[in-house]
């Protein structure tokens, strides 16, 4: 007999050694508040949804209405407004689903993995979110350089006073710094929160799958 | 929901086992009861009621967010709520114990549930279903825990 099991009988004997909760004291524990991750993950996620819908349609409201007159730019806006809500529609119904098949009666393993699964669906809309902005912005700004009278106008001044060949090289960088400092910054916000919530989790759910390897 | 004694100390075993300090048990506690109350009307009786119980139980405690200080071989026993033990076993007993729920106390969270599971006499079938791994891994796993428990108790 090892160790281990010289144990069970002292590990059983212990039992009575509990405090024992009565119905009310039961009640009460039960009153407080629940800090249960899979709750957290559905709340982040909800919030995430509405921060980045509200998001793309005061950004695109503004371009659509502010920033140009150009007819290709406005298409251009409501494709890709169109084009984000199907988006949002699309995620909202696979991370209701996703949530819903979370139940803490199944296996450790399916368990995780379903948690994983439905905040993977949250991640890859802000990533596609982010890939749109990207996409959105430079598209955008070729349009606006290109088609919208006013902006070609200003740029020909521009270039009348200072010809400069680079104005476009350091437009584009420019963007890319300002876009990829916005990106990093949502990666910080997310690491921070997201990672410590899941540190443990995603820990665990490794252990498990090594033992299966 | 009223929590049976026996069933109660499945939950206490979970916490006692899975937190450090008494303000992190009292959470865990509360958390499981929770979940514990909430799946309650879905219980169907297709598994025995306390195999239902270790599972949401150790489900909840492994993935749970628990914010503790990462601190070793500092497990503050007098906090524990069966520390003030009425009718305590003889010193080398109760010393015993102590030094296992240490051992335990060292082991990752997968290893931790195993081990309850095994100490409650859980045979390896019951085991590889609660955590969803197969019965020969289970088994695996678990010699080379006793061997570690071993170590860690007898140095």
């Amino acid at each position: 007999m090892d160790a281990l099991d010289q144990f069970k009988r002292k590990w059983k004997d212990q039992s009575k050694n509990f405090i024992q909760y009565d119905k009310e004291e039961i009640i009460d524990i039960l009153k407080r508040k629940s800090s249960n991750l899979v709750k957290w993950i559905f709340v982040f996620g909800v919030l995430e949804f509405a921060l980045w819908a509200s998001l793309s349609l005061v950004f695109r409201d503004q371009s659509f209405n502010e920033l140009s007159n150009s007819e290709i730019f406005s298409n251009f806006s409501i494709g890709l407004e169109l084009l984000s809500f199907g988006i949002l529609g699309y995620f909202l119904v696979v991370f209701y689903r996703n949530y819903n098949r979370i139940s803490m009666v199944d296996n450790t393993q399916q368990l995780m993995s379903k948690i994983l699964k439905t905040r993977k669906t949250v991640r890859l809309y802000v990533t596609l979110n982010l890939l749109l902005l990207f996409i959105g912005t430079f598209t955008s700004l070729i349009l606006l350089v290109n088609y919208d009278p006013e902006i070609v106008a200003t740029i020909k001044d521009i270039q009348a006073m200072q010809p400069d060949k680079s104005f476009y090289l350091r437009l584009a960088l420019v963007t890319i710094v300002v876009l990829t400092a916005a990106a990093m910054l949502i990666l910080l916000i997310y690491w921070l929160t997201y990672g410590t919530l899941l540190r443990r989790l995603k820990a665990n759910y490794k252990l498990l799958q090594e033992t299966e390897d | 929901m009223e929590l049976p004694e026996s069933h109660q100390n499945i939950v206490h075993k979970v916490c006692r086992i899975y937190t450090r300090d008494r303000a992190c048990y009292d959470d865990l506690f509360q958390e499981i009861s929770i979940q514990l109350w909430q799946a309650y009307p879905k219980f169907r009786g297709e598994s025995k009621f306390s195999t239902w119980m270790y599972r949401m139980a150790l489900n909840t405690a492994i993935t749970s967010y628990r914010k503790e200080k990462r601190y070793k071989h500092q497990m503050d026993i007098s906090n524990f709520p069966n520390a003030s033990i009425a009718e305590p076993y003889d010193g080398t007993s109760d010393h015993q114990m102590t030094t296992l729920y240490q051992a335990i106390g060292e082991l990752n969270d997968i290893d931790k549930a195993l081990v309850l599971l095994y100490l409650e006499d859980k045979n390896y079938q019951e085991i590889s279903e609660t955590l969803g791994i197969s019965e020969v891994n289970a088994r695996v796993k678990m010699n080379r825990i006793k061997k570690k428990i071993k170590t860690m108790i007898n140095p």
